[in-house]
């Protein structure tokens, strides 16, 4: 299994280090298909960190939409989620004396979210642990307002309506929402951008720990991307949210990220610190990827498309997952799975030749995406 | 705003006028032109006879005595005739007297309207109440014994036509086994009013007919009902209602059928015209004296304006219904805009 | 890089973002290969898929036992006779007449074959008539617009305010309609506004589609992309609502010919029951009801077979599902739901 160093992506022990919120163990998903089986996440491992907002990166079909519906045990049948998903409350939460909703944390130190029953889990969603989808325009009830979308979660989850909606108030504020407006329109009545930011308000109502984004700016222009960005930063300050962002546009992240995380053919191939990750990855997947970004910086020649195609889920390559579009792969490759091991300082990689691919692949990033704006 | 509503509204009731007028034009002048047709019939009778008794053919006598017969003057042009016609209506409510019956055609038909109306207004109501819990039950469970049951049973229905069961209940219940009464609007024997005894004669003499007007409504918009929940399950905004933790029953009743109700809904109410006119036959059957016993008799004795008088009263449901429902569906749809491209019918 | 063969090298998804990549073959194959193609994709792949579903399977042999009946019954079975039996001889007992004879002593079975032409006849009018005017109607109105289009959506909507079933009686009782052809074509005059109205909404929607523009940019001539690229897509829908249309005229026909408006011409089944009823009252003596209980199964049996062929048929034309039958592998349902949800 993975090797352990101090700040090492995943850590296996025994007593839940303060840092992580959520661990994922083991997770795999697959789905019957006529031609066979089909792997959508393959044994996956993962820890989130408290507070920190961490970018799951990869190209369509690389299974990250299915990594973020596992955190809420929520995969669409007829796909089997299984594995272990271990949610970690942190202390404040196990004392406190108020409790929004109906989810009980006070005894336990960790909660098995595969083996919550049909209510304890109704409660965990949007309590602990909420979500956001991709295309907010679809996520409203066409005839309903706001408010009612509002209202009806809260009465859902058992909780106080009014002091619920105070805190709404407070997150439109950070939103840039005009509450009154928002709350008695219909959803056709908004913008897409607008739609967007109260879609990440309801996600954050009964106020959860952990906010899982799935490619929530895909559909939204540039100046509202950024904006909604610069937003979640705000909100993940002030409310103290940890957000894990799927994505697959990499250059987005770079300046919100933490962490980010590589996804290739199902399971994770690269994880770590942004900074590190962006200015000298070392999977081959990823530096390929950082060099096919498009800049206006970087010549020409420098720039190329990964050649091959993306792998089918019911027919994932032995060994390496990434081995027949590899440049550097060899024999060991086709033959051996690599795990996550560590090639920095806070980095991780699942690859054998981590310095060779740094001297094969070269790439140079565009100035804005290792921009700063924190 | 509001404006562009009320230009919007006027514009729809004009054009509804304007096709029920169309409409009218079309049957009176199939009445008086078509060879063969009873004014022509009548006309060349009254001649043969006037020539046999060896007088003058006298045309100005003719038309009169045509016209006491069927209530046309044929000298007039089509055109005027018409026009008279509906300027006598909307003058003096005059719908002309019935041939059959020798009475104002206003009275026959506005005291055999409520019948009708209660048959169609009680079927529709039972059958929009099947057809929307068969259909969202059904999608619910989609591909479960239910759905697939559900499924077979009402295209039985759809495919045994409504007469056929009305038949078949009339046959043996009516009369083999005398549990429900063989025709009739009320008994004979108790007397009209608000009386307990009437009331409920009514009810029983209606229930076999409201039965078989229940079904002429119930199968096709229940499959329809079905096709559209299901697509509303699939959807991301019942998804995410779902993770929300929004219970079932909201799910069932403020999600589901609230939105798949919506492409359904014109149908429904434009069904509402198609509902009146399968009166004619079911009244029949059951020999209820309604607006379409009265249509089917007309028709058949040739009594042209107990005929035309019909054809307003149905073509007036129908067009009210098609108003109503292009007007009310706003109402419904929040995202409806009045007077856009949307398709009314 | 290496160059032994791996044992699994990674496949390829399905789709891939520029199409399935064939393409490029058909230009380069024979007329042979291309006519191969053609029948498997025009005849072979929606026969495959209309078996596949119960439904069509179902209804289909319906339909083709009316037929039969129709055509085959009818040279088969010897016409039905005044007094070649007795009276009400009930069914089952004689084998000669099987089900029955009827007031007249004619044998009900061969009377219900004899039938069936007419029926055939009625429904077949009816669809031609109600799609006809259907398709003329919309499909001009919708792809023309502007004032030819609100001329003929006029003319419709006249004729869907006037209330269908009394025209229908009113027309009948007039003009007196004998043969089975100009019954159903009458009947189906309250059915295709309605469906002239779906045909134009259909056309509006494709119209400003893309690929539509782009034929008008090349330069292709109006009937060349109405008949070639609008009506294919809308063909389905309409053979859909047109066996709903021909169900309508046969479910109306019945009903008027049971109740005397519509003469009697030819042997058909309203006709029988309309006997049944009035000459053998046999709606209220049991011993007689199974007079109208053979027209009443034939007629819902021919029924429920068409709409059943008609919702399958809802699925033949489903493109994923001839794909999937096409490529010869079995497939239930829902088989697609892992690319579908990543």
């Amino acid at each position: 299994m993975a090797t352990e160093q101090s700040q090492s992506a995943t850590t296996t022990q025994d007593e839940p280090d303060e840092d992580i919120v959520m661990s994922v163990r083991n997770m795999r998903v697959s789905f019957d298909m006529s031609r066979g089986q089909a792997w959508v996440i393959n044994d996956v491992d993962m820890d989130i960190r408290r507070e920190e907002i961490l970018a799951v990166v990869g190209e369509s079909g690389s299974g990250k939409s299915m990594f973020a519906a596992g955190l809420l045990d929520a995969v669409e049948d007829p796909g089997v989620l299984t594995g272990d998903i271990t949610y970690y409350p942190d202390d404040a939460e196990r004392d406190q004396t108020e409790v929004i909703g109906s989810f009980d944390t006070t005894d336990d130190s960790e909660v098995d979210v595969l083996g919550l029953s049909g209510d304890e889990l109704q409660a965990f969603r949007w309590e602990k642990v909420s979500m956001v989808f991709q295309g907010a325009m679809n996520s409203w009830n066409p005839t309903m307002k706001v408010k009612g979308h509002f209202h009806e979660t809260v009465q859902a989850h058992n909780a106080v309506l009014e002091d619920r909606m105070d805190h709404v108030k407070d997150l439109f504020e950070a939103l840039h929402l005009d509450y009154d407006r928002v709350m008695t329109s219909y959803p056709h009545e908004l913008s897409g951008g607008i739609k967007q930011r109260a879609l990440i308000a309801l996600s954050l109502v009964l106020e959860p720990e952990v906010l899982v984004m799935d490619e929530p700016t895909a559909a939204l222009d540039l100046l509202m991307q950024r904006s909604i960005i610069s937003m979640l930063r705000d909100l993940r300050d002030e409310f103290n949210l940890t957000i894990l962002f799927i994505t697959h546009d990499l250059p987005l992240v770079g300046g919100l990220a933490d962490r980010i995380g590589v996804m290739y053919a199902f399971e994770f191939v690269e994880v770590g610190d942004t900074r590190q990750l962006l200015k000298d990855a070392s999977h081959p997947y990823t530096r390929a990827l950082l060099r096919s970004v498009p800049s206006i910086d970087s010549d020409l020649e420098e720039m190329r498309p990964i050649e091959g195609q993306r792998p089918d889920p019911v027919n994932i390559p032995n060994g390496c997952s990434f081995h027949p579009r590899c440049p550097i792969a060899d024999d060991r490759c086709e033959i051996e799975d690599p795990d996550l091991v560590g090639t920095d300082d806070d980095l991780q990689a699942a690859c054998f030749y981590p310095d060779s691919a740094r001297s094969e692949i070269p790439y140079t990033l565009a100035n804005e995406t290792m921009e700063d704006d924190r | 705003m509001a404006l562009t509503h009320m230009r919007y509204y006027v514009r729809r009731i004009a054009q509804s006028a304007f096709t029920m007028l169309s409409g009218l034009f079309l049957t009176y002048a199939l009445y008086r032109i078509i060879p063969g047709s009873p004014l022509q019939n009548i006309i060349a009778d009254i001649v043969e006879r006037q020539r046999q008794s060896g007088g003058q053919i006298d045309s100005e006598q003719i038309a009169r005595i045509a016209e006491t017969m069927t209530g046309i003057n044929p000298d007039e042009p089509i055109i005027v005739g018409f026009f008279d016609y509906v300027a006598g209506i909307v003058l003096q409510g005059d719908f002309g007297t019935s041939i059959l019956y020798q009475r104002p055609v206003f009275d026959i038909l506005f005291s055999a309207m409520p019948w009708s109306i209660f048959l169609s207004v009680y079927g529709l109501m039972l059958g929009i109440t099947m057809t929307l819990l068969f259909g969202v039950l059904m999608a619910w469970h989609e591909g479960s014994v239910l759905d697939k049951g559900g499924t077979v049973t009402i295209l039985l229905v759809q495919s045994i036509p409504y007469y056929v069961v009305a038949i078949v209940m009339l046959s043996f219940l009516a009369f083999q086994w005398g549990l429900f009464p063989s025709g009739g609007r009320a008994p004979r024997a108790a007397t009209p009013g608000f009386n307990l005894e009437f009331m409920i004669g009514i009810l029983y003499h209606a229930s076999l007919p409201i039965l078989s007007t229940f079904l002429v409504g119930f199968g096709a918009g229940a499959i329809g009902m079905r096709a559209n929940t299901v697509s509303i399950v699939g959807s991301d905004y019942l998804r995410s209602a779902r993770l929300r933790g929004v219970s079932t029953n909201r799910i069932l009743t403020r999600y589901l059928t609230r939105n798949a109700i919506l492409p359904l809904y014109t149908g429904f109410v434009i069904g509402i015209g198609a509902l009146f006119s399968s009166n004619v036959i079911t009244e029949q059957i059951f020999a209820y004296q309604g607006a379409g016993w009265f249509l089917f008799e007309a028709a058949t004795n040739t009594d042209y304006p107990l005929v035309m008088g019909s054809f307003i009263f149905f073509g007036g449901v129908t067009v009210m219904g098609i108003l109503i429902a292009d007007l009310t569906y706003g109402l419904i749809d929040p995202r409806a805009e009045s007077g856009s491209t949307r398709e009314s019918f | 890089m290496s160059n032994k063969e791996p044992k699994r090298d990674g496949g390829v998804t399905q789709e891939s973002i520029f199409g399935s990549g064939d393409e490029s073959e058909r230009s380069r194959s024979s007329p042979a290969q291309r006519l191969r193609r053609s029948y498997n994709f025009y005849l072979k792949t929606p026969f495959a898929v209309a078996w596949s579903d119960w439904r069509t399977r179902i209804g289909g042999i319906g339909i083709l036992f009316y037929i039969l009946m129709g055509t085959v019954g009818v040279l088969i079975t010897p016409e039905a006779r005044l007094n070649e039996g007795d009276y009400f001889v009930q069914p089952f007992v004689n084998m000669q007449y099987p089900l029955g004879t009827d007031h007249l002593g004619r044998d009900i079975l061969s009377l219900a074959v004899h039938s069936t032409p007419a029926m055939l006849k009625m429904a077949l009018a009816g669809l031609i008539f109600a799609v006809g005017l259907a398709i003329i109607f919309g499909m001009i109105a919708g792809y023309k617009g502007g004032m030819l289009d609100n001329l003929m959506m006029t003319v419709a909507d006249v004729f869907i305010v006037l209330p269908g079933l009394p025209l229908i009686i009113v027309l009948s009782a007039i003009f007196t309609p004998r043969d089975a052809f100009i019954v159903g074509a009458i009947l189906s005059i309250s059915a295709w506004p309605r469906l002239a109205r779906e045909l134009r909404s259909q056309v509006l929607a494709l119209r400003s589609e893309d690929f539509v523009e782009a034929s008008r940019a090349m330069g292709i001539s109006t009937p060349t992309i109405v008949g070639q690229e609008l009506v294919p897509k809308v063909a389905p829908y309409m053979l859909i609502r047109g066996a709903g249309a021909a169900v309508g005229v046969i479910r109306n026909s019945v009903a008027l010919y049971f109740l005397g408006i519509l003469p009697f011409s030819s042997e058909n089944w309203g006709v029988m029951l309309n006997q049944a009823y009035g000459q053998a009252n046999a709606v209220q003596t049991p011993s007689r009801t199974y007079l109208m209980i053979l027209p009443l199964v034939l007629l819902s049996g021919m029924l429920f077979s068409a709409i059943l062929f008609s919702q399958g048929l809802d699925r033949v034309f489903n493109p994923r599902l001839r794909a999937r039958n096409s490529e010869g592998s079995r497939e239930e349902d829902g088989g697609d739901g892992g690319a579908g949800a990543i």
